[in-house]
């Protein structure tokens, strides 16, 4: 099971190569989805301190 | 109107040789080197000063009211724009052109090569000149920069087209292929480009 | 005829009006969010784990399943902005220019991806990080064109002038893109006559290209989400001052 895993983390040895690209999709997709929720956060902030 | 002011036709000519004469001092003065690197070397400097010489077409009218004058008036406002632009090219562009025949001489340019570059910068400078016009309407009053990164991207055609046709001429290779492309580009840009750039003038008055 | 066209477009141009737009987006948010991240990641699983090995380049060849998706995205979204571009330029209709701006950093993002990518590919099975290929070269640009469009809106205070702005770049953009790929193309016929190509390796199989349509249809979801997301904060930013942003947005987030 474990050995299994590692063949794949490990592709041949070219892990590295196909890892660092799926980390740097989803690292760009995350910051994609995170600015724009931070954006509509600030301004519910804002609001909800205006109201009160 | 440009002609009163001697920078306008200076300043980028001087510019234009600077850039020139750095290529050898920063690289090597070595002859053969020199001619295979000319082409792009003339190019980049004519792209560049063309650019920052843009930079002024409009921001003086509009200071100065001349181009509400433009609009107002009865005549189609692209037809303007582009005499505007033709002027400026005149006053700009065509020093560079000269300048270019100085510069062939130091970059040990052959002469059968002088022919296709002197078209295709004459080609090439306008539609630089026809860009530049958009990004200068669309940054009026804003930092010069901006407008060279708004333009920069949209000239690499004119960049790969006039480079070939130099160093294609150099290697005798037919080269009327590259200069007939510009050629349609430039057709089809003068008047997408003065329409798109009346809009853009025109932003600025809302 | 005419009739039906004038409901279409009064129909659209109603469920373009941000308090219209803002409700009915929150209604298939959710649902939107949970498609487009099942297929994408079903897409990304099944490329990255079923798929067989390529007997050529052997596992590193999986990069295609993150790569060849964002350059399709990259470029179609350029083309959904010059859309959106020419909508606000001949209408003006408000929330095309919103979607067009909201539009610009994904489509830049997509392009990094496909870039960063690319470049990491290139190294194991060309042996550099970089080649001067007309691919490359022309997706470079395709950056720098996105680079600018968003450059020049920040750098425009008053925001619908700005949404005209890059409408007028982003229709300049979609005549030169063609140009620029045709000429990239002469210029490496040109200077390199031998150049590497990624699409002419063996013609795929279906095991292949199957879970790579599924990514790229995946992509696509997560580009609408994304989109959704964007044009929503946008809306709310623009509309701060309104009264339905602090009835609807309050009552309705959380």
């Amino acid at each position: 099971m474990i050995e299994q895993i590692s063949t794949i983390i490990s592709m041949d040895g070219n892990g590295l190569y196909v890892w660092s690209c799926l980390f740097i999709l989803f690292f760009i997709i995350g910051i994609n989805i995170y600015l724009p929720n931070r954006k509509l956060n600030r301004i519910y902030k804002e609001n909800k301190a205006k109201a009160q | 109107m440009a002609f009163r002011r001697s920078s306008t036709y200076i300043t980028p000519l001087i510019f234009f040789l600077i850039v020139i004469s750095f290529f050898p001092i920063a690289l090597s003065p070595d002859q053969d080197f020199l001619r295979s690197l000319a082409p792009g070397v003339i190019w980049i400097a004519a792209l560049l000063s063309s650019l920052l010489a843009i930079e002024t077409i409009f921001s003086e009218d509009f200071r100065d009211g001349t181009l509400d004058e433009f609009f107002i008036s009865n005549d189609p406002s692209f037809v303007l724009v582009f005499a505007k632009v033709l002027c400026h090219w005149l006053v700009t562009g065509f020093p560079i052109l000269l300048a270019s025949l100085i510069s062939s001489l130091i970059l040990y340019l052959p002469v059968s090569s002088l022919l296709p570059m002197i078209c295709s910068l004459i080609l090439g400078t306008f539609f630089m000149s026809l860009l530049g016009a958009i990004g200068a309407a669309l940054s009026l009053g804003k930092s010069a920069i901006l407008s060279a990164i708004i333009v920069l991207p949209f000239s690499i055609p004119t960049l790969l087209m006039g480079t070939a046709a130099v160093s294609s001429a150099i290697d005798y290779q037919d080269y009327s292929g590259f200069l007939l492309i510009m050629g349609a580009m430039l057709a089809i840009g003068v008047p997408g480009l003065c329409l798109l750039t009346v809009e853009a003038i025109l932003l600025n008055y809302e | 005829m005419n009739k039906i066209w004038n409901y279409i477009k009064n129909w659209f141009i109603e469920m373009g009006s941000p308090p219209l737009f803002f409700k009915w987006s929150s209604k298939i948010l959710p649902w939107l969010l949970f498609i487009s991240i099942t297929v994408f990641i079903v897409g990304l699983l099944w490329g990255l784990f079923y798929s067989p090995t390529d007997y050529k380049q052997g596992d590193v060849y999986r990069i295609i399943y993150i790569h060849v998706p964002s350059a399709i995205l990259g470029q179609s979204i350029f083309m959904f902005m010059a859309i959106c571009g020419f909508i606000t330029m001949v209408w003006r209709v408000k929330i095309s220019g919103m979607l067009l701006k909201s539009a610009a950093p994904i489509g830049a993002s997509f392009t990094l991806i496909a870039l960063l990518t690319g470049s990491i590919w290139g190294k194991p099975t060309w042996g550099t990080w970089w080649v001067w290929d007309a691919r490359l070269t022309s997706t470079l640009i395709l950056f720098f064109i996105y680079a600018a469009i968003i450059g020049l809106h920040s750098s425009i205070d008053n925001k619908t002038k700005a949404d005209r702005a890059i409408s007028i770049l982003s229709l300049v953009g979609i005549a030169i893109i063609p140009i620029i790929k045709k000429s990239v193309d002469w210029w490496q016929t040109l200077h390199q006559p031998s150049t590497f190509s990624l699409t002419s390796a063996p013609s795929m199989t279906p095991d292949m290209y199957q879970p790579l349509l599924l990514c790229v249809l995946g992509f696509y979801l997560i580009f609408a989400l994304l989109l959704t997301m964007n044009l929503r904060a946008e809306v709310v930013i623009r509309e701060k001052n309104r009264s339905w942003v602090s009835k609807q947005f309050l009552n309705l987030e959380r």
